[in-house]
This record gives structure tokens, C-alpha cells and sequence, in this order.
């Protein structure tokens, strides 16, 4: 594990059994995705089991984030379901990280984790000082994100995936622009979500040695 | 989980963003510009400007609605924050009002606030500033429902500017007819107010508070697909 600034203590406290509803699955049938007259997959199909990891990998335009889209419901699928085994609404139940982050270049990382806290948990949110520690931000709190390189933005977009627990993770291409240190922190937290009993469905063109089940698409 | 919660922090990080994403003064500058442009096309007649000023007034606040909202959601779609208010644990209705309220409340009102000044510099009477701004308001919300709707109709594509004119501008159309009647007949009898017409505009935004968010929300989940 790579020391840095981001495993504070606040670390250790990082989603306290969040997932413990019991054993929790992803299954996904015969799916079929069609973006304008192109068939990107169809019937495809499988089940990911609580605590499990899947990576799913494949050239470019293979339907890596179109899959990543229609699970958390953001694109509606041409044939086929997707379902979680309590039959909790996927939307719900979600994180999704995109390619484009979200976030606000007018607004501060400590603003962004204020305001991500009060859209995601009704709980006492997390401090916002331990999410900034986190993200190895503390010193960039007070500046514009749009100051902030494209690894500081990844890893501010990560706080995201800790403002409120969440059974499933939908991450594309979560290594993008980090260095190590903020690779690391992805793995730990992917770990933990597993740990936890959580679901991750990740997008990734690297080997991802977490995942304990990987998806090709467009073979 | 409190959606209303949720609402009051949506309505807070958007007031800020309006407010500190420079979008303000633009509108401002359009409309001041409008209004000292106007006697150097029509002539320095101040009885024909007191005589356009209803319409003149009623089409540079469109104008300026239309130009506040052209990148509304646009901005969203483009950096990824459009997905993640849908997946937010609220009715993507709500949020969309609450977008529309921080716009108003940050881009409108500080509009709204400079039309008196912009009325008195189109020669209307000082008494009828009140019966000027009161049917500017009944009519504004409806104003920037229906933009919203063109906004998010043409979301995910690029340069809409001209396609969300081009789809708001009927819609427009009524609003436009009863404000700058109202406003014209509250000028030509200062101290009155048409309530009629008055009615009529509110009735318009009312409606337009009540259908235009279920359609910007149909419109947005389309666009991102």
C-alpha cells in the first residue's frame, strides 16, 4: 500500500458495514444495448454475487459504459433485465462514476463534498475535512476545482462513492489520470466495498487483480 | 430520506454556481443595451418610445430569458453533472424546479429589478413602474418554464442556441400577447392594472410551473439516451 496523505484515520471509519441487508446479487439476462441503428451487445448475461468485483473490459465502443449505463438505469435497454435479488430499484441502490465527473468548476472540493453530502445521505454526513484528507485535497480545499489537475478531479469524484453507502458501484475507467498513490486509493475502496458485501462493476482497460470475475465485451 | 432536504441543497448549489458563474452580467449588459440602442433606431420621439415601450419592454425580457438559458442544461450534459441529477435519490422533477428556482431567483430577479430603470429610459411614467413590473412578473415565471423546455429539448446539441429559440418562440407567443397588452393598457391609464389580463398571465405561469417540469425531466432522460 502505497503512505500517503489520503489514509488519514478517517480512513479506517470508511463505510461501517454499510452493505449488511444481507447477501445481495446483481443479475443481469440477455441484455441487448442498441445505440441508434448499431447493436452494441445482445444477449448477454451474468450474475455477480455480494462481495464480488466484476471487471469489464473491451476495445473501444464495445459497450463498456453503455453497460455501466443501462445497470444504474441512465439508458433504457433494448431487450433483456437487470435486476438486484431483493428487487430494490438499481437507481436506488447505485454510485455511478463516469467519464465526465460532475463536478462544478465554480465550487470548491470542500464545497462539492458539502453539497454531495446533502444529496446523498440524510445521516450525519461524513466530515468533510476527512473526505478532503482522503482525497489528499486538504491544501486545494479552499481552491476552484477547475484549478485542480485531472487526478485531483478523479479523486475528488471519489469522495462521491463514500458521501452515503451504496450497495452497488458502477465505476468507468475509475484509473484514469490517478498516479499511484491515487490508484491505491481506488483499490482500497473497491476492497472495502467488497469487504463489505458491496457490488462493483468496474470498466477498465488495464488488469484490474481485484476483480473476481471479468467481462469481454465485443468478442 | 428528506427529499425536501435534498431540494434545499440542489437550490443552494445552483444559486451559487449562477452566481458565481459569471452568467449574470451578460444578461444585464443585453438588456442595457438593448434599451440605449432603441432611441438611436426608432428616433428620439419620446411620445414613440412611450408608445413601443410595452412590447419593447416585454420582448428584451425574453430575449434575455432566452439568453440565460441557453447553456442551462447543456452545462450538465457536457461535464456529467446531468447524470448524476438523475440518479440523485429525488424525482428528477423536483429537481429540475429546484434548478429553475435558483435561476430565477439569481438571473431573473436582478433582471426584473433593473426594468423599472430600463422603463423610465423608454419614457414611461413613474407611476406606472408598479403596474410594469407587476405584470413582468406574473408573466416571467411562465417565461423561463417554457425556455426550459426548449433548453432541455435540445440538450446534447451542440450549438442549441438557435434550436431553442426556435422551438420556445411559438410557445412565447401567448405570454408576449397578454404581458405587452396588459402592460400597454396600464401605461395608456396610469394607475391601473388590467386584471384581466394580469389573470390571465398568471393563470400561464401557473400552468407552466404545474406542466413544464414533468416535460424538461421527459426531455433531459431522452437526451442523455
Amino acid at each position: 500500500m502505497v503512505k500517503t496523505e489520503y489514509f488519514s484515520d478517517a480512513y479506517t471509519e470508511f463505510p461501517a458495514a454499510a452493505m449488511s441487508q444481507g447477501q445481495l446479487s446483481l443479475r443481469v439476462e440477455n441484455l441487448a444495448c442498441v445505440r441508434g441503428l448499431r447493436v452494441v451487445f445482445a444477449d448477454l448475461s451474468f450474475m455477480l454475487a455480494g462481495g464480488g468485483v466484476l471487471h469489464v473490459s473491451g476495445a473501444n465502443g464495445a459497450g463498456k459504459t453503455s453497460l455501466l449505463r443501462l445497470i444504474c438505469g441512465l439508458l433504457a435497454p433494448a431487450a433483456g433485465t437487470i435486476s438486484l435479488s431483493d428487487g430494490a430499484p438499481l437507481a436506488t441502490q447505485c454510485h455511478y462514476l463516469g467519464h465526465a465527473d460532475g463536478l462544478k468548476n465554480t465550487l470548491t472540493p470542500r464545497e462539492t463534498i458539502f453539497y454531495e453530502n446533502r444529496f446523498w445521505t440524510s445521516q450525519e454526513p461524513r466530515a468533510a475535512e476527512d473526505l478532503l484528507s482522503l482525497a489528499g485535497l486538504r491544501k486545494q480545499a479552499d481552491q476552484r476545482v477547475s484549478s485542480l489537475s485531472a487526478g485531483q478531479r478523479r479523486r475528488l469524484a471519489l469522495t462521491r462513492l463514500l458521501a452515503a453507502p451504496r450497495r452497488l458501484w458502477l465505476l468507468d475507467e475509475p484509473y484514469t489520470a490517478l498516479d499511484a498513490a491515487g490508484r491505491e486509493l481506488v483499490n482500497t475502496l473497491i476492497r472495502r466495498q467488497a469487504e463489505a458485501g458491496g457490488l462493483v462493476v468496474l470498466a477498465a482497460h488495464e488488469p484490474v487483480p481485484l476483480a473476481d470475475q471479468h467481462l469481454e465485451l465485443g468478442t | 430520506m428528506s427529499d425536501w432536504r435534498i431540494l434545499q441543497a440542489l437550490f443552494a448549489r445552483e444559486l451559487r454556481l449562477v452566481l458565481r458563474g459569471g452568467h449574470l452580467m451578460p444578461v444585464l449588459a443585453f438588456v442595457f443595451i438593448c434599451v440605449m440602442l432603441m432611441p438611436f433606431g426608432l428616433g428620439p420621439e419620446l411620445s414613440l418610445l412611450q408608445r413601443l415601450a410595452p412590447g419593447l419592454l416585454w420582448v428584451i425580457m425574453l430575449m434575455a430569458v432566452l439568453l440565460s438559458l441557453d447553456r442551462m442544461f447543456q452545462a450538465d450534459f457536457e461535464d456529467g453533472g446531468l447524470d448524476q441529477l438523475i440518479l440523485l435519490p429525488v424525482a428528477l422533477e423536483g429537481a429540475v424546479m429546484a434548478k429553475l428556482c435558483a435561476h430565477f431567483v439569481g438571473i431573473l430577479f436582478p433582471v426584473l429589478a433593473t426594468m423599472p430603470l430600463a422603463g423610465l429610459l423608454l419614457n414611461i411614467r413613474p407611476d406606472t413602474v408598479v403596474p410594469m413590473l407587476a405584470t413582468l412578473l406574473a408573466g416571467a415565471p411562465a417565461l423561463v418554464m417554457l425556455g426550459a423546455i426548449g433548453a432541455a429539448l435540445a440538450v446534447g446539441v451542440r450549438r442549441a442556441g438557435l434550436l431553442t429559440v426556435l422551438i420556445v418562440t411559438p410557445l412565447y407567443v401567448p405570454v408576449i400577447v397578454f404581458g405587452a397588452g396588459a402592460l400597454a393598457r396600464s401605461l395608456a391609464a396610469p394607475g391601473t392594472l388590467d386584471v384581466a389580463a394580469l389573470g390571465m398571465l398568471g393563470l400561464i405561469s401557473a400552468a407552466s410551473i404545474f406542466l413544464a417540469p414533468p416535460a424538461i425531466a421527459a426531455a433531459l432522460r431522452a437526451g442523455i439516451r
